[in-house]
């Protein structure tokens, strides 16, 4: 990992994305803009806003997405572990979009998004540099070149990587689902 | 420590042996996995768990977190509280939804009287909410002035979720009351001086408002102003000072009317309030804010560009109004307001006092503050963020049908996905509203040239986006693809590779975006008639693409897509028909009823009509047809193209009354979205020409065409695929009324624009001299016949394994031979014409019958009675079916 940060910083840049980010949703999720709302576009909505901000003023834009992509992590495992608890608590889901959608139920992403949540914690104890190369692509859209920069490997390792933990990744996922 | 020592190593073995053996094939992976894992049947195991789910697509892990968080992010409403009773207070009807709470109306049940009550939403979502709500309310129950809106009570729903209840006030916003009042600009003045002092009283109980704008302001009838909405007030004791530096959140800020500081995290006070006033002034003089962005890049309001002066403006959209000024008055305003809105804080009114008694200078004449400071403003351009690149997937249909009739779908759908797509994005929408002004319906005639005016602009803008690279590629792909649609094509080179260019040297080279611009151009290159260009460079980008993305991202299936249509205007329907299929299989369960899928369908449909497959074009259609109807209603282009085609395959068919009926449900939509003089309007009256010439309804068909073909000269000029084709179908109809030197006439100048179009051996040159050559047949000058229908079977053989054109072509060419009693050399040509046909075509085709009929003579001249004796009952058969049908 790149080891130059130092651990305290990490944090506090951790807490101001996150904060961000879900502040970023939770207003815009009741705003027209509620179509268009995607994790690509929060992180860069909270990228515009934080950009100056002390804490952030010194990490570059990569940087800066995978400490979202960690950040957006957690805010759609929250936002998931929500929907299922209010699935549960009101027996009537009440949720607005279109359920006719084939072989796709609301509830099913977000079991799934919680799998991978806790399956990508599994990675991270084999393979923390996998985990985070998952986390970054997957949660941060971060390509293969990016993180080829940021793990400091060549982009062959990353594609070969990936690949690897994408199976293993599918495989935990599906025996979490199982339970 | 060991035991994650171990798992590391284990792991690292599993990895290596599947990296090994994740590109064998199938067949041969087990073994090689056996081997190499010596024995150990455990790491046997684990390696052939991985290897399947190689294989398999994993909806989740293959689409990207935004296709998956889209059905996450949608979350639960409030249940309907209407009628409830909340502690003493019943609910009556919902006022209003802000960024952080409902506002309601209500009555105190015991003692009467209307009040608001104000409820957080979602107070689940974070602490933070919670405590800007409560912050709202004891904010509000400090303040006691008649310009604030009171706070009487609050507490909380059985489930959380806090509220609080305030004064009701019955008014308009600021803005809106003035709008309503226009009245002179000196009461104006007055009525914002009300405006400030309430906030100056709230400054002096030390709580800045921060979010300041119209609809927080609200004035009743009465005149009297009240503020709402302390929602994100902060108090500037040290009890808070040293809380929530930066809670800004996003939305809850308006940006128009938020300070420079307010986005970038530097200290507020109440000098961000002076602003907010400040944009009130300007926006209460003018009728519009100083800035037109609404975006929150600090950067873009510091760097140079002042707002045009509240005085110019108002002289130039309502000069009798600015009459009630001098020119000195005017003067002071402007510096005023300019002194209220100044970028710097040392700059701006140091608050809302100093700002009260300019302006009281102001009303009594005399010397302001303001004065005496050079007014330099840098104001940014305002850029468009999240543009997101417009793949023009331009689809040129040209349909061959048996009797070498065309029918040509020009544009139409790549136009309105590049409009959809724009309209997908907030942002975007203004960007398209201040270009299509009038939304999207506006893509008429007239429409067509302002919206020329318009993307001009547009273009200069992003010429001039030097800070923003990224930016301005984005802007120059979409306005290229937009200018592609109207058939500009040599701006649509320039702003297409300009993008490209800057694209790659952005990111080294391999990108999503690059791989964007790359197809986008491809297909740029197609629509000019560059075939061997457009395949060479969509391909490159659809590898990127499939390189750098993950494995469901609609832009992967999306560029593959591209490349089907380019080998699908080539002809080489086999290698267009794979990859559309498999472009279609690519598309995860997020993705099933998208406007792309139905493009996705509709192109394989085609396809899948060029090779004669007329049942499973027709079911593609009527799929894309659902997902169109649902996605756009009944009167949008898109369905009306989904229409011709199943008209055109009715038309295959024979079925002529049908594909009549389908013609003119699309021109019914075509001519209601576009206008009677407009080319899509002109093609789909080509195309419904069609059945009813079959019908022999000939002079309507002749008017249909005549109308077609005025409208094609007109906005195409008269080199064009259009104009050919019903140059072509004009040829028909005067051939099927024996018209020949007519006939003649007209398919040698469609002949001729087709060559300059698509080059000589293109297929629609085929179906020209297909054309010429029944003429010739019906003189009788055979050999004239053959001549032509060789150069025909040349061109089309050459094209695709399978297709009607071809079969007709070979039929004819065998009747020219035929007739020249040349049996043996007639018969293979015939032959496979009927092989084809009896496939295809319902049992009562006159095509099929002719193919019949031309067999059995042939085989009477070889002496062949088996063959001729088995043909003839087939003719018997299908003729006694005719005449059934026909009663």
């Amino acid at each position: 990992m790149v080891a130059t940060e130092n651990e305290e910083s990490l944090d506090q840049r951790f807490s101001l994305v996150y904060e961000e980010l879900r502040r970023i949703a939770a207003g815009a999720l009741r705003s027209e803009l509620h179509a268009s709302l995607t994790p690509t576009t929060l992180v860069h909505e909270a990228w515009l806003k934080l950009a100056r901000s002390p804490e952030i003023a010194r990490t570059s834009p990569l940087h800066f997405r995978r400490i979202a992509a960690r950040a957006m992590r957690q805010v759609l495992v929250e936002m998931a572990r929500r929907r299922q608890a209010l699935r549960r608590q009101d027996g009537e889901v009440l949720v607005t979009f279109d359920e006719s959608m084939p072989g796709v139920s609301m509830h099913s992403v977000g079991r799934e998004i919680l799998a991978l949540d806790s399956a990508l914690g599994a990675l991270s104890r084999i393979s923390p540099r996998q985990a985070m190369l998952v986390e970054g692509r997957f949660f941060g859209g971060l390509e293969v070149s990016e993180l080829a920069t940021l793990l400091e490997v060549s982009e062959a390792t990353v594609a070969r990587e990936w690949r690897s933990a994408r199976a293993w990744l599918a495989a935990e996922i599906k025996r979490g689902l199982s339970v | 420590m060991r035991g994650s020592d171990h798992m590391e190593s284990r792991w690292q073995a599993v990895q290596n042996i599947f990296s090994r053996t994740a590109d064998l094939p199938f067949a041969q992976q087990r073994a090689a996995v056996e081997e190499l894992c010596q024995g150990d049947e455990s790491l046997v195991s684990e390696v052939l768990v991985l290897l399947e789910e190689d294989r398999q697509t994993n909806p989740l892990l293959d689409s990207g977190i935004d296709q998956a968080a889209r059905f996450i992010m949608d979350i639960g409403r409030l249940p309907a509280l209407i009628e409830q009773q909340v502690g003493p207070y019943r609910l009556l009807k919902l006022l209003g939804e802000g960024g952080m709470g409902v506002v309601y109306l209500a009555e105190r049940t015991d003692i009467g009287g209307l009040v608001a009550i104000k409820l957080l939403r979602d107070a689940w979502l974070s602490p933070m909410r919670r405590q800007r709500f409560r912050v709202e309310q004891l904010t509000l129950a400090q303040l006691n002035h008649p310009s604030i809106a009171r706070i009487y009570d609050s507490g909380a729903l059985e489930d959380g979720t806090p509220w609080f209840v305030m004064e009701y006030v019955d008014g308009l916003p600021l803005t809106e009351y003035w709008k309503e009042q226009r009245a002179t600009i000196r009461e104006c003045l007055l009525l914002f001086r009300r405006v400030c002092e309430a906030v100056q009283y709230a400054h002096s109980h030390a709580i800045i408002h921060r979010d300041l704008k119209p609809s927080n302001i609200l004035v009743t009838p009465a005149g009297e102003v009240k503020l709402l909405d302390f929602g994100i007030a902060k108090q500037l004791t040290s009890e808070w000072a040293n809380q929530d530096e930066t809670v800004t959140g996003l939305r809850l800020m308006t940006p128009a009317y938020a300070a420079p500081e307010q986005i970038n995290g530097s200290p507020v006070g109440v000098f961000s309030d002076v602003y907010a006033l400040g944009v009130l002034l300007y926006e209460l003089l003018t009728g519009s804010v100083p800035w037109m962005s609404d975006s929150l890049h600090a950067a873009e309001k510091t760097t140079s560009r002042r707002p045009e002066r509240a005085s110019s403006l108002v002289r130039r959209k309502r000069p009798d109004e600015a009459k009630q000024l001098s020119k000195l008055e005017w003067r002071d305003l402007d510096a005023l307001s300019f002194k209220a809105l100044d970028q710097d804080v040392e700059n701006r009114y140091r608050n809302v006092d100093a700002l009260i008694r300019d302006l009281n200078a102001l009303v009594e004449g005399r010397p302001l503050e303001a004065q005496g400071k050079s007014l330099s403003y840098t104001i940014g351009k305002f850029t468009r963020r999240n543009l997101r690149a417009i793949l023009s997937g331009a689809a040129v249909l040209l349909l061959v049908t048996a009797t070498a009739i065309f029918y040509t779908v020009s544009l139409a759908r790549a136009r309105n996905a590049a409009l959809q797509e724009a309209e997908r994005t907030r942002r975007i929408q203004q960007f398209t509203e201040n270009l299509f002004a009038g939304g999207n319906h506006s893509v008429g005639p007239a429409a067509d040239l302002k919206v020329v005016d318009l993307l001009d602009r547009g273009r200069h803008e992003a010429e001039a986006m030097h800070n923003d690279p990224e930016m301005q590629a984005d802007m120059q792909e979409t306005l290229g693809g937009i200018y592609e649609q109207l058939g500009k094509l040599d701006l649509a080179e320039q702003l297409l590779s300009a993008a490209l260019k800057t694209r790659s040297q952005m990111s080294g080279g391999n990108s999503r975006k690059v791989a964007d611009s790359l197809v986008a151009l491809g297909l740029l290159r197609k629509d000019e008639g560059k075939f061997d260009d457009a395949e060479r460079i969509v391909r490159q980008g659809m590898e990127m693409n499939q390189r750098v993305l993950p494995r469901l991202d609609p832009d992967v299936a999306r560029s593959m897509v591209a490349l089907g249509t380019v080998w699908e205007v080539r002809g080489k329907y086999d290698q267009a028909n794979e990859i559309l299929q498999a472009a279609l299989k690519l598309r995860s369960p997020y993705d099933a009823e998208t406007a792309e899928t139905a493009e996705n369908l509709t192109h394989l449909a085609n396809v899948q009509f060029y090779q004669g497959h007329y049942g499973v074009a027709e079911s593609l259609d009527n799929r894309a047809l659902a997902i169109d109807r649902k996605l756009f209603g009944e009167q949008h282009p898109d369905v009306a193209e989904v229409l011709n085609n199943l008209g055109a395959i009715e038309m295959n068919r024979g079925n002529y009354p049908l594909s009549e009926a389908y013609y003119r449900q699309a021109l019914a939509i075509t001519e209601a979205w576009y206008g009677t003089d407009h080319p899509e309007t002109a093609a789909n009256l080509t195309a419904l020409s069609q059945p009813l010439s079959s019908e022999n309804r000939d002079a309507e068909a002749q008017d249909l065409l005549e109308r077609a073909l005025t409208i094609q000269k007109k906005v195409n000029g008269p080199v064009h695929s259009t104009v050919a084709t019903t140059l072509n179908q004009m040829g028909l109809l005067a051939f099927n009324r024996k018209q020949y030197d007519s006939a003649k006439n007209y398919f040698t100048q469609a002949m001729e624009t087709w060559k300059q179009l698509y080059g000589d051996q293109h297929q629609f040159v085929a179906v020209a001299y297909s054309n010429l050559g029944s003429i010739c047949l019906d003189e009788k000058d055979y050999a004239c016949a053959e001549k032509m229908f060789r150069e025909a079977v040349r061109r089309l053989d050459a094209a695709s394994s399978e297709s009607s054109a071809a079969a007709i072509a070979h039929l004819k060419l065998g009747r020219a031979l035929l007739r020249q009693n040349r049996f043996a050399e007639a018969e293979p040509h015939t032959s496979a014409a009927y092989q084809y046909l009896v496939k295809q075509v319902s049992p009562t085709d006159s095509f099929l019958a002719a193919s019949r009929k031309d067999l059995i003579m042939i085989y009477d001249g070889l002496h062949d009675s088996e063959n001729a004796s088995r043909y003839r009952s087939e003719s018997t058969a299908a003729a006694g079916k005719t005449l059934a049908i026909s009663k």
